[in-house]
């Protein structure tokens, strides 16, 4: 049984993970590697972080959205998944492994859910349409998303992957990860030679990525649900992207919950960010969240309304026995860091040379340390969205209009990049903030 | 900017303002009678020293004194005030008053008892307890709006908890004034699963005296994990505050994954059916469930201690529903007691009857193979052993109260 769908409660003695079972050769290791969704954090840094494996043969990115940041040797590709041509890429380029992330909620001005379901959920089908047309795909991992599990009051603390959502789905988001996840069985159980893994990332959250999500936790004022103080989980930025890597680099049919292990609660966390949290008397959350979007003062989308009431939980067990991945941060670890970053976050964005950089890594750490320190002095400045700087939906959508597939955006450009990466890395640095922070 | 004192004598004379203009000029309008300064530039004024004081003798004589800083945390007494004494917020003033409740539990007892206004040690021991919850409960605020606190990964958070018991003890030791028996029969460590009868009209003050019972009574001191109505766990506040003291939502994987972490916790299989039965059958258990948690002791391999409760059932005397009041506020059953809703918020306190707790022999269900829990008769057989023994204690311990109220 290549899917875990055991009904059982979840064994706390002995627990079969119930991946990998029966393989009598050794598994087929990736060679050749399509990423879609480039444009935002996920895809953009797994395609970074796979053309400095030398293991790797080819790593071909794709999105509608432009590239995020700079790449190396990857083939970046500028198409729609949601065109029937993908198949004439995936046989030409002969990739032996889909990475599929562009499965995104509405998170920027101009993005509505609805245009984003149209994306999501047809693209996936397109794409393993394509996938089980190829005779060379071995391997699809899905980004997929905790959201699955919706929230209600009547969760358990913990899901575990064989759970499903106790109240009905109500936000498009969710559901377009629910069909997403159909359309990935559907294709495992057509493609039996195939392994499916699908990932379920909790909110990534980090100094790089930036969604709806991390803007809202991260504003100066935070409204949030009187009365209700959710449990939220969370997976570092950086973590997120070395799942989806580990999961290329390994044979692990399934689905597996990704998340730093243990909850927070949300305002244990605002406190720890020093924001300041407004309680709003249940009916008033939604809809001032929606005016604030409206008004383009904020961009959390509707879809987080209940699981900011209610939270969310997910067990790492089966992560990190069946999948084998121990993320670098708890979520109490990777939402201390966060917390740090942002009170510093008014000094990252003004520190121009190399010694401002390395005193504020330094004060970023100490404030780690001591999470207790006054915000008052630190956390003062939001960052305003700057659409400018953030790939628009809407040029991709042109592209595809006028194009049969694909404008090919960059090409190989040589070792210089990656020694200049490596030594960034070294550094403990980011760079190029600005670019890669959408 | 500030004037010289020479200035000042020679411009007290003269009756000018010592004042500079915002271009930085000396301002030409009069002084205000009484003072150095004109009304525009009266902010200005700056105290300035008599010349009869020696400068020097002042800093000795104030660094004598001790400093101003020195004698801020002098006054800032107590425990808690150590790493707060920088910033006087609200949260500092709570924190203070906790600590002087605290330090003036032990005074007051001492005043009551001493000025022979008390002799009972009744009413002593209530004001200790009084001022004890007081101190609790400002030290539990303190720390929530301070966010200095931890909580595990079930938003429970121990401290908190611990500031909030001696409330909870004044309900335990005066209010309901309950006896506990056999409580050596819960295991000091390790996982266990109480399993108690359930009354009470939508309130779960049984779960919270138990809670408070293994808090004050056990050679052990240790926290209860109550499973909690999915409704209750809905609500907000209550909810929060549930979480906060250590409940979960009533479900098996809850309490997999709490017994797995091997805490105590405490189900009621009567559920919803036992809360909301009526006065005529008090003391007669309910239908146990299906068995989920004998199943679940037997996976994870616990010790069941079955619990009588005597005296929940006449806290809230139940005689009807409120269908209509509870199909629109969505709870699963709203009572009618003599006093509620007749007599509104105050109809809703409990009444005072006299309770008792017996914790009965742990049921060890180690001797079966964990496979039993997928053996559907074996499952309900040792369900209604645990109802049967329960059944029995609440029976004998009826016969030994004196009367429902003492």
């Amino acid at each position: 049984m290549r899917y875990a769908t055991a009904v059982n409660p979840p064994r706390p003695t002995s627990r079969s993970t119930g991946t990998g079972a029966g393989l009598s050769v050794a598994p087929p290791r990736s060679k050749r590697v399509l990423i879609t969704g480039v444009g935002r954090f996920w895809g953009a840094n797994l395609a970074r972080q796979l053309e400095r494996d030398h293991a790797l043969d080819f790593v071909c990115g794709i999105d509608t959205r432009d590239p995020l940041g700079e790449f190396g040797r990857s083939e970046i590709v500028k198409g729609d998944i949601r065109n029937p041509a993908i198949s004439r890429l995936i046989n030409v380029t002969r990739v032996d492994t889909v990475v599929h992330t562009q499965v995104f909620g509405a998170d920027r001005p101009g993005e509505t859910s609805r245009t984003l379901h149209d994306q999501n959920v047809i693209g996936t089908m397109n794409l393993l349409a394509a996938c089980a047309a190829s005779p060379f795909v071995r391997k699809v991992v899905i980004r997929s998303s905790t959201a699955i599990y919706g929230a209600s009051p009547r969760d358990p603390a913990f899901f575990t992957e064989d759970m499903e959502a106790r109240a009905p789905l109500r936000d498009t988001y969710s559901r377009d990860i629910a069909e997403v996840e159909t359309y990935a069985r559907d294709f495992a159980d057509r493609a039996p030679h195939a392994a499916v893994t699908i990932l379920r990332f909790a909110n990534s959250i980090g100094e790089q990525v930036d969604t709806a999500f991390t803007r809202y936790i991260s504003g100066q004022v935070v409204p949030t649900h009187a009365g209700y103080n959710p449990r939220l989980q969370f997976i570092q930025d950086t973590d997120a992207v070395d799942a989806l890597a580990h999961a290329v680099r390994s044979w692990k049919p399934g689905t597996f919950n990704v998340a730093g292990p243990g909850t927070i609660t949300l305002s244990k966390f605002l406190r720890m960010a020093g924001r300041i949290q407004v309680p709003l008397i249940p009916p008033m959350l939604g809809p001032i969240l929606h005016t604030l979007e409206r008004a383009g003062l904020l961009y959390v989308q509707s879809r987080y309304d209940r699981t900011l009431k209610f939270g969310r939980g997910v067990s790492t067990d089966r992560m990190i026995e069946g999948l084998g991945f121990t993320p670098e941060y708890t979520t109490r670890e990777a939402a201390e860091k966060f917390a740090a970053w942002i009170r510093t976050r008014r000094y990252h964005e003004g520190a121009e040379s190399h010694a401002d950089r390395e005193l504020l890594d330094y004060v970023q750490r100490k404030m780690q340390q001591m999470p207790s320190l006054d915000a008052g002095l630190f956390g003062r400045l939001t960052p305003r969205f700057d659409p400018d700087r953030a790939g628009g939906a809407q040029n991709g959508d042109d592209d595809l209009a006028t194009s049969g597939i694909a404008t090919r955006v960059r090409g190989d450009a040589g070792l210089d990049d990656d020694v200049e990466d490596s030594v960034g890395d070294d550094l403990g640095l980011t760079l190029d903030d600005d670019d890669s922070a959408e | 900017m500030a004037p010289t004192t020479d200035d000042i004598t020679a411009a007290t004379s003269v009756g000018t303002c010592q004042g500079h203009t915002r271009s930085g000029a000396r301002c030409r309008r009069r002084a205000i009678e009484g003072s150095m300064f004109c009304a525009l530039h009266a902010d200005q004024a700056q105290p300035t020293m008599p010349a009869d004081i020696d400068r020097d003798e002042l800093a000795d004589a104030i660094a004598d004194l001790g400093g101003p800083d020195d004698n801020a945390s002098a006054s800032g007494t107590g425990t808690g005030s150590g790493t707060h004494a920088r910033s006087a917020g609200p949260v500092d003033e709570l924190r203070q008053m906790a600590d002087y409740l605290g330090e003036n539990v032990g005074r007051i007892r001492d005043v009551a008892v001493g000025s022979g206004i008390v002799d009972d040690g009744l009413l002593e021991r209530i004001l200790a307890d009084c001022a004890h919850a007081l101190h609790g409960l400002a030290q539990a605020v303190a720390e929530r709006v301070s966010g200095d606190y931890e909580e595990d990964d079930f938003g429970f958070d121990e401290a908190f908890t611990e500031h909030l018991l001696p409330l909870a003890t004044l309900l335990y030791r005066y209010w309901w004034r309950v006896d506990i028996e056999g409580i050596e029969n819960v295991p000091g460590t390790g996982r266990g699963l109480l399993v108690s009868n359930h009354a009470g009209a939508g309130m779960p003050f049984d779960g919270a005296m138990i809670k408070t019972a293994m808090f004050l009574e056990h050679s052990q001191p240790r926290h209860v994990r109550l499973l909690v109505l999915d409704w209750l766990m809905g609500l907000p506040w209550l909810a929060d505050l549930m979480k906060q003291t250590g409940q979960v939502l009533a479900s098996s994987p809850n309490a997999y994954e709490l017994l797995k972490r091997d805490q105590l916790i405490a189900v009621f299989p009567e559920g919803v059916k036992g809360m909301a039965k009526p006065f005529s059958e008090r003391y007669n258990l309910q239908r146990f469930g299906r068995g989920g948690f004998v199943r679940i002791a037997l996976r994870t391999r616990t010790p069941i201690i079955p619990v009588a409760v005597v005296g929940s059932e006449e806290i809230y005397p139940k005689i009807a529903n409120l269908p209509i009041v509870n199909r629109l506020i969505g709870a699963p059953f709203v009572p009618v007691t003599p006093l509620f809703p007749l007599f509104g918020l105050l109809g809703a306190i409990p009444l005072p009857s006299k309770w008792n707790i017996e914790f009965c022999e742990p049921i060890d269900v180690s001797q079966y193979p964990p496979e039993a829990a997928d053996d559907r008769a074996f499952v309900l057989e040792l369900s209604e052993r645990v109802r049967a023994t329960i059944q029995e204690r609440l029976k004998a311990n009826l016969l030994k109260r004196r009367t429902p109220f003492w």
